[in-house]
């Protein structure tokens, strides 16, 4: 018996959204305290500059951490998440995030990179009419609906700490992490990463500076 | 997934795959001898995954065919020869296909075969929705569908069982979701295939013509009336949970990823409804599923499926026609599930809310307050095109067109039409180009254009795209019909050397030099296809055959310019690698030399900048952005992680007229020293 936890990843195409899905699944295999690991990603002609999501969704041991219901492995075959029940979302990209408000409630903590990519019609051309909402918009939105929302510009801390922005996504998963911490070790996590990325990969340090960012 | 973890003879391990994965390791566990494939969405990965396994085994062979047709003939005639063979490509790919598919059944396979189809309901890859499981009832070949990743392994080998049992081929039905999702799989024994096939000589099986037609056709019948009675096959392929035995209860029929959501649906309502999963579709088992409403005391039933009533239909028949206890069952489905777009939970669970009188979990609670953020929020979101790749070699030949096109159009008042067809190129529809008018299916760019021709006056002139491979798969009798009749139509034959969209798999016109080959199994045998040379020798006028690469934009204007004054059909071959394969392969090559990186090349925004914006506006390059600074001033700069100098020679740096764009050579060596 166990408890259902609900990972959504969203960004825009490029971003890691697909790698980063891959991580945390990855993660649900390894750890001896998740019991069985499903989810998906959106692909096709989508994946250039377009929209894009990922679900992680894990069979959790109840003595870890305890959510509403008690399920079996073979209740977790969807690799959908419902209206209303990601429980962590790492939003990559401010305007991808407030796409995916449905997911997100009371039960949701959400981290968001508030560096914007903004889309190329929306500044010019055929889509110049519509505006890119305003980040404090956004956060507000998020404020309103989930648990807990950590908001920050990933890609500057990332520039600012490890010269290089494309860290950003590292970083954001160590704060996500520490957030569950029951869910993430630490000591998984890295292993995990190392898998991905190489036993030496600035990806490690990247999530170690994500996961002692906010101190409890 | 690492393919030598994916094809590790470990049985019992548990390893997270995707649908794909688990399809391909199902195809090796399972002995097949020889699988055929013409790339597609969303069923790509698997033969992406298989040409390792052929590369690195013996006993396994793996063909990218021409198109779909090829690719299952090619596995009829493998498994009349006695071995084990897949047939595998999306939908859409078994229209192609379809004409040996209503014949050699016919004939039955001797070594097992199974046709693998992905579908696509929610259209997120594909030009329509058509539902696949129509098929089998003109066909007349019986149909799986798995529902979970474990089941995508599985039900390969109990298809292949299956096949060989009954002489059939075995139909497997799967769409994105599953094929795209990921979760735990239990290995199993891995069965060695049967290296050598022989074709046994049965004139009366084989040449299905006239009196031994209708002969075969007596025998196809009558296995499928014998499949539909076999009550252990449907506990084999079929699952049942239910708990519920109380009487007057409301029993659910679904299958694949919808019985996931149903799963879900039920859950969040608390309830236990009797389910039946069935995996085995067609053709149906009455006696069972009469059996199956009788034992849990239905009074209701629910048939949950995606796009068209192919289960209810079957099921409203069984209870119609067959069942004496439950004729008046009440059966309920596409009368309020949808028929369009693919299901998720929420749909699910709509609909039980409705027939189980229950209150809905999702109107209470804070659902209020959002549900005005999605009404009045989501909807008026920016949408984001997709777009070519940063630094694609179609960009700087869109980008001609649209200027030499639009000249034409002012000084002559004349009108194009673009052709389009399936590949990259459908891309030129979005922002800025907007040069497309029809996409339809592969090939059907040339072939619309065709008859188009022969009526279109002469104000409005013709010009069609196709890319290589498509161009192989069905574009060549189009063309050719074209050409002899000599029609006013201009093709630009994308000439990139791989089936790019669908993740750059070889075609035979793919430079055989390009290909990384894994394993030592030697391919060298592989003959290449020199598209350009079969050009010059189909009947064009020689000044109609025009070569050129595509990262000169001066150029291609003038040989737009030329062409586009010329008359008949005329041929524009843009030879030019897809950037993004390019790209992998030569950092793949280099990184096998170890060679290090002499110069590193940088293209850079300088102050000079004007903020004109052709270079963002009406060449698009997604490595050319904008940031918006806090002064609400916008910043140009050109993205250092998306820019690939090393394949495109600086295209936006020719565009800038205030010579803004800078190209910085860097030698690290140099600097050091």
């Amino acid at each position: 018996m166990g408890d259902i936890y609900n990972v959504l990843v969203v960004g825009v195409g490029g971003q890691g959204v697909i790698l980063m899905g891959n991580i945390l699944r990855a993660y649900g295999l390894k750890s001896r305290f998740i019991q069985n690991v499903v989810g998906t990603e959106t692909r096709g002609v989508s994946q250039r500059e377009g929209s894009v999501s990922a679900t992680a969704r894990y069979l959790i041991d109840s003595r870890i951490y305890t959510l509403e219901h008690g399920f079996e492995t073979e209740d977790l075959i969807s690799p959908l998440i419902p209206t209303n029940d990601a429980h962590l979302v790492l939003g990559l990209e401010p305007l991808e995030t407030l796409r995916n408000i449905r997911y997100i409630s009371e039960q949701t903590v959400v981290v968001l990179n508030t560096h914007a990519h903004y889309p190329k019609n929306v500044i010019f051309g055929s889509g110049a009419e519509q505006e890119y909402p305003s980040i404090g918009e956004i956060v507000d939105i998020l404020d309103q609906l989930a648990r807990r929302t950590i908001s920050l510009d990933f890609h500057k801390l990332s520039k600012v700490k490890l010269n290089n922005s494309v860290y950003a996504n590292s970083i954001l998963l160590g704060v996500g992490a520490k957030e569950f911490r029951e869910i993430f070790f630490k000591d998984l996590m890295i292993s995990t990463l190392k898998e991905q990325f190489g036993e030496k990969s600035e990806n490690l340090n990247a999530f170690a500076i994500g996961y002692n960012l906010i101190g409890y | 997934m690492k393919l030598t973890e994916l094809f590790q003879d470990a049985p019992n391990k548990k390893l997270l795959l995707s649908g794909n994965d688990a399809f391909a390791r199902g195809i090796f566990e399972a002995g097949v001898r020889f699988a055929a494939n013409y790339p597609g969405t969303p069923l790509s990965e698997v033969g992406d995954n298989l040409k390792y396994l052929s590369e690195t085994r013996d006993d396994f062979t793996f063909d990218y065919s021409l198109n779909e047709k090829v690719a299952l003939e090619s596995c009829i005639g493998a498994s009349w020869s006695g071995v084990r063979s897949i047939a595998m490509f999306k939908h859409l790919g078994l229209n192609v296909a379809a004409d040996p598919l209503h014949s050699f059944p016919y004939s039955g396979v001797k070594g097992g075969m199974i046709i693998l189809c992905g579908g696509d309901p929610g259209i997120l890859s594909s030009t329509n929705a058509q539902d696949n499981r129509l098929y089998s009832l003109h066909s007349k070949i019986p149909i799986i569908e798995p529902g979970t990743v474990q089941e995508c392994k599985d039900f390969i080998r109990d298809g292949l069982r299956l096949s060989e049992l009954y002489e059939l081929p075995v139909y497997v039905h799967v769409t994105t979701r599953i094929c795209h999702s990921h979760g735990i799989v239990t290995l199993g024994d891995v069965k060695e295939p049967k290296i050598e096939g022989y074709f046994e000589k049965d004139a009366d099986r084989y040449i299905n013509t006239l009196k031994r037609a209708l002969k075969n056709q007596e025998k196809l019948h009558e296995k499928i009336t014998r499949i539909a009675k076999n009550k252990k096959l449907f506990y084999q392929f079929n699952r049942i949970r239910a708990e519920n035995q109380a009487k007057n209860t409301t029993g659910i029929i679904t299958s694949g990823i919808s019985y996931s959501y149903v799963i879900q649906a039920c859950q969040k309502l608390g309830i236990k409804s009797p389910i039946l999963k069935l995996g085995f579709l067609f053709p149906i088992n009455r006696e069972e599923i009469c059996e199956f409403a009788n034992q849990n005391h239905l009074s209701k039933l629910l048939v949950v499926e995606e796009s068209e009533s192919f289960i209810e239909t079957f099921i409203k028949s069984v209870f119609c026609n067959y069942c004496e206890v439950k004729r008046d069952l009440e059966i309920h489905g596409k009368d309020s599930l949808p028929s369009i777009g693919e299901l998720n939970t929420d749909i699910i669970l709509k609909f039980l809310v409705d027939h189980f009188e229950h209150e809905n979990p999702l109107i209470m609670g804070q659902l209020s307050r959002k549900e005005k953020i999605l009404e009045e929020i989501i909807p008026g979101l920016p949408v984001r095109e997709p777009t070519f790749c940063p630094g694609c070699q179609y960009r700087p030949v869109f980008y001609a067109l649209k200027e030499i096109t639009k000249s034409f159009m002012k000084k002559e008042d004349l009108v194009f039409i673009f052709a389009g067809d399936i590949g990259c190129y459908t891309l030129s529809e979005a922002y800025p180009y907007q040069l497309l008018d029809w996409v339809t299916c592969m090939g059907a760019g040339l072939g619309i254009a065709n008859g188009m021709a022969h009526v279109i006056g002469k104000k409005q002139k013709l010009i069609a795209y196709i890319g290589d491979s498509t161009f192989l798969h069905s574009g060549i009798p189009a063309l050719l019909n074209a050409i002899k009749n000599n029609i006013d139509l201009t093709l630009i034959l994308f000439n990139n050397y791989w089936t790019s969209m669908t993740g750059q798999q070889e075609h035979p016109g793919t430079p055989r030099k390009y290909i990384t080959r894994f394993g030592s199994k030697s391919k060298t045998d592989v003959k290449e296809l020199d598209i350009i040379k079969f050009l010059q020798n189909i009947g064009l006028e020689r000044d109609n055959l025009e070569v050129t690469g595509a990262y000169n934009i001066s150029h291609l204007k003038r040989l737009f310019q030329s062409i586009l004054e010329k008359d008949g059909t005329r041929v524009i071959v843009i030879n030019e690698e897809c950037a993004l394969k390019k790209k992998r392969r030569l950092r793949e090559e280099k990184a096998a030399l170890d060679q290090v990186q002499n110069n590193y090349t940088y293209y850079t925004i300088t102050d000079t900048c004007t903020k004109c914006n052709v270079c963002i506006e009406k060449f698009g390059c997604p490595a050319i952005n904008v940031s918006i600074m806090e002064n609400s001033e916008s910043d140009y700069f050109i993205d250092e992680a998306m820019c690939i100098p090393e394949i495109c020679p600086g295209v936006c740096k020719s565009l800038c007229k205030n010579n803004s764009i800078l190209k910085t050579i860097i030698n690290p060596h140099l600097e050091e020293s």
